[in-house]
């Protein structure tokens, strides 16, 4: 097979951020990401050798107010400069983001200042309540979300995967602008950013000006402190019914996995057997699934996930189906004797597969940008996990199907409509 | 000439059966497996409208097979085309099957709020309109498509006036023989100017839902068509007013006075429509619609900053740029330059807008008119 590398240069500015350029030749827009390590599951920094906790919901509202100018609004000065910003907070992360045509250098300059030197005012903090709050009851209003955000409740209770990445309505009342001044010197570094740029552009003339006039923060007295929190030993319910502004039955299973592992790489070598396994018994080359289909147990909207972090190992499957039991059942048979569907020519089918989808996330800047900076953290790239995935043998991933098995911890949850309760 | 809802449902099954299997590979695990062994080749069909016409769009992408090694891949893709659409496989039980689908895929739509209210809004506002179909209907309408029905709407499928696209770096010569054996047309390829419907102003009670929010509707008949004069200005307009971050609606309701997520205004341009919608809370329905009204106010006096207005352009002007490295909006573009002979290259559309000023936008700011107000969800 050809390489599938891009073209990429590896920086680093001011011996302190990391800066790195995919080349695009030929593509007109340019797109940047700076990202930081923290989410909605990190809820502690280190001050003077104490440990300080901050409520769920803060990473994401610093993100919002990063966006402030002593109360005016930064995306103007982006728009002036004919870019298009954004940013968006994870679990695991918070991303700033913009794509443009032209003013890179300018552009990038805004984006670095906007996130290490944000001006935002105790004012701002108070009226940002008003806005954050909608958002998080646009999210009440989805029967979906509900039915989502109990599985992860239930499967989670005493862990902040737990909490909503917005918090709740409390959370967001209570923050305050201390809190999130604190929050942004301990995490907001330049040493534990990455910053990802992508399209056709002059890199050298880029890194020379960012190295000669770039002011990144001074080192702060205060340490960001890594995701904690202890898993429920065991789970009070293994299935909730629950009633929603639904026409029919939708049926969603968590599976967690509590697992540990030597290394990232031990990990995503894990991670990538049981995305196959999970591929080979459930994507629409799967005779189970054509056999679900023409059962009337499920239809093609079945779906399934899979998320694997050091903090957090969940599988998720999803269906909409008129009969729940039936359901659950037929997954526990096919998982108890998956049987043929591990055949050596599916395995290789599924091979070329994900070489294929490979190269589709090679076609966007932002596919380009996002699938780079995913795995920056553990010192990988996804040109790592894709030779990885190529060394994966059956035998792998027959493992990981039954480590999975030995240990899941699985709930049901069935959203019905409201009028069956 | 109307868009029959019939004719949708129809149409609906029929593509889901084309993507499912067919003659050459008549499972739906043989038809798949067959996809992902080449290099997880995509290829599907979607139902869209365009005026007053169904559009069926059979859209495949493949990987250059000089990256895998496999020189022989365009070939392979073009196959498979050919298989889906010059071999549909039509039988009663997949039939019934794209039903119970169709079916569970409207049900799940009636349970987003936005949908809903969407449904109330246009059901009131366009029933009457040739270029309106109702998304979701009865499921007897589904019930009442037969095989027969399915093989009518093929034959009609394989007879349309047919465009190919193909965007990418493959050698344009190789390829789609097949389209040459499909039989000839009987009716070219052509479109009336669009249609220009005259709206009269409902008055629409809200819908009581049991949510957290309002969900806020309001609709205005531009008087502009997509083939108007004034169409750029139109679009600065609506950027101006509601079209992202810097729009008017943005900063007075969300950054001013924080009272929504997410607040903006679109153009339904084939409907000669301008719609502005947010999500509130229902203690703030008064000042949330004082707002627009002052927001259009200043638009027809031209009481807003020449800053406001060159950002709107701009921001317009960078969305078309950027677009030029987009496969979506490319290939749209394709579709426009032949349905309606707006040019491909966007030179002419950017100069144009580039000389829109504010006289431009007071024009179009009185001939707005209001058609209907309308709220979903929670009350005082």
């Amino acid at each position: 097979m050809k390489s599938l590398k891009l073209n990429e240069t590896i920086v680093m500015i001011q011996n302190r951020l990391k800066l790195i350029y995919i080349q695009r030749p030929g593509y007109l827009k340019k797109y940047a990401m700076i990202t930081f390590p923290i989410g909605g599951l990190h809820r502690a920094y280190e001050k003077a050798g104490e440990k300080v906790y901050f409520p769920s919901g803060a990473a994401h509202f610093l993100e919002h107010k990063c966006f402030e100018d002593d109360g005016e609004e930064l995306t103007a000065v982006f728009a002036q400069q004919g870019a298009n910003v954004n940013a968006f907070t994870s679990q695991f992360q918070t991303s700033y983001l913009f794509e443009a045509t032209d003013e890179l250098t300018s552009n990038i300059q805004s984006l670095l200042d906007l996130v290490f030197f944000p001006k935002f005012t105790e004012t701002g903090v108070e009226e940002e309540k008003g806005i954050i709050t909608e958002e998080w009851a646009s999210s009440q209003d989805n029967p979906f979300y509900q039915q989502y955000h109990t599985l992860l409740e239930t499967l989670y209770e005493t862990h902040p995967f737990a909490s909503d990445i917005i918090g709740d309505e409390k959370n967001i009342q209570a923050m305050d602008y201390p809190t999130l001044k604190a929050i942004h010197e301990a995490f907001y570094q330049p040493e534990v950013a990455t910053l990802i740029i992508s399209g056709d552009g002059d890199i050298e003339s880029l890194v020379k000006t960012l190295n000669e006039t770039l002011v990144l923060p001074e080192k702060t007295a205060l340490n960001p402190l890594p995701i904690e929190g202890a898993l429920p030993p065991s789970l009070k319910e293994t299935k909730l019914r629950i009633p929603g502004d639904v026409y029919a039955d939708y049926w969603l299973r968590g599976i967690r996995l509590d697992l540990d592992f030597e290394d990232a790489k031990a990990r995503y070598a894990f991670y990538l057997a049981l995305e196959v396994g999970l591929d080979m018994l459930f994507d629409r080359t799967s005779p189970w699934v054509e056999s679900m289909q023409e059962k009337g147990l499920i239809n093609d909207g079945f779906d399934y996930d899979l998320t694997l972090y050091p903090e957090v190992a969940l599988v998720i499957l999803s269906a909409q189906t008129p009969d729940d039991h039936a359901t659950e059942e037929a997954f526990d048979a096919l998982l108890n004797a998956p049987g043929a569907l591990l055949n050596p020519e599916r395995f290789e089918t599924q091979k070329k597969a994900n070489i294929g989808a490979f190269i589709y996330g090679l076609d966007s800047l932002e596919g380009t940008v996002r699938n780079r900076s995913r795995y920056v953290s553990d010192g990988l790239t996804h040109y790592d996990l894709l030779d990885m995935q190529m060394e994966l043998t059956l035998e792998d991933v027959t493992h990981a199907l039954s480590a999975m098995k030995a240990s899941m911890r699985a709930l049901d949850v069935v959203l019905i409509p409201r009028k069956d309760t | 000439m109307a868009l029959d809802p019939k004719q949708m449902v129809t149409y609906r099954l029929m593509a889901g059966m084309l993507s499912v299997k067919n003659q050459k590979y008549p499972t739906q695990t043989a038809w798949n497996n067959h996809l992902e062994g080449l290099y997880h080749l995509q290829i599907g069909t979607s139902l869209s409208t365009f005026q007053d016409r169904y559009e069926l769009t059979v859209r495949m992408r493949h990987v250059p097979g000089e990256m895998v090694q496999s020189p022989d891949l365009l070939d392979q893709a073009l196959e498979a085309l050919d298989a889906l659409v010059m071999h549909p496989r039509f039988d009663e039980k997949s039939l019934a099957q794209e039903k119970r689908f169709l079916k569970d895929e409207w049900a799940t739509k009636k349970a987003s709020k936005g949908f809903q209210a969407i449904r109330h809004l246009t059901e009131a506002m366009l029933l009457d309109h040739p270029y309106y179909v109702p998304q979701v209907q009865d499921d007897a309408a589904i019930d009442a498509v037969t095989l027969p029905v399915i093989k009518d709407a093929y034959a009609r499928f394989m007879d349309a006036p047919r465009v190919l696209i193909r965007l990418g770096q493959s050698d344009p010569s190789a390829g789609p023989d097949f389209l040459k054996r499909l039989q000839k047309p009987t009716t070219p390829l052509a479109f009336e100017p669009p249609y220009r419907h005259t709206y009269k102003s409902v008055s629409m009670a809200p819908v009581k839902d049991a949510m957290k929010q309002t969900l806020m509707y309001d609709m205005y008949e531009t008087h502009v068509m997509r083939d108007d004069e004034e169409y750029e200005a139109l679009m600065v307009f609506n950027q101006l007013l509601g079209g992202d971050s810097e729009s008017m609606l943005f900063k007075t309701i969300r950054e001013t006075h924080n009272m929504a997520y997410s607040v903006g205004s679109m153009l339904l341009s084939q409907y000669g429509l301008l719609l502005i919608n947010g999500a509130i809370s229902p203690a703030n329905q008064t000042a949330y619609l004082n707002e627009i009204q002052t927001n259009l106010s200043a638009l027809k006096t031209g009481d807003y900053s020449d800053e406001a207005l060159a950002l709107a352009k701009k921001s317009q002007i960078e969305t078309i740029k950027r677009n030029h490295d987009a496969k979506g909006a490319l290939t749209r573009r394709a579709f426009y330059h032949v349905y309606a002979n707006e040019p491909f290259t966007k030179d002419e559309l950017i100069r144009r807008l580039g000389a829109i000023d504010k006289a431009a936008i007071t024009r179009i700011a009185e001939r707005l008119s209001p058609v209907t107000s309308f709220q979903y969800g929670a009350t005082l």
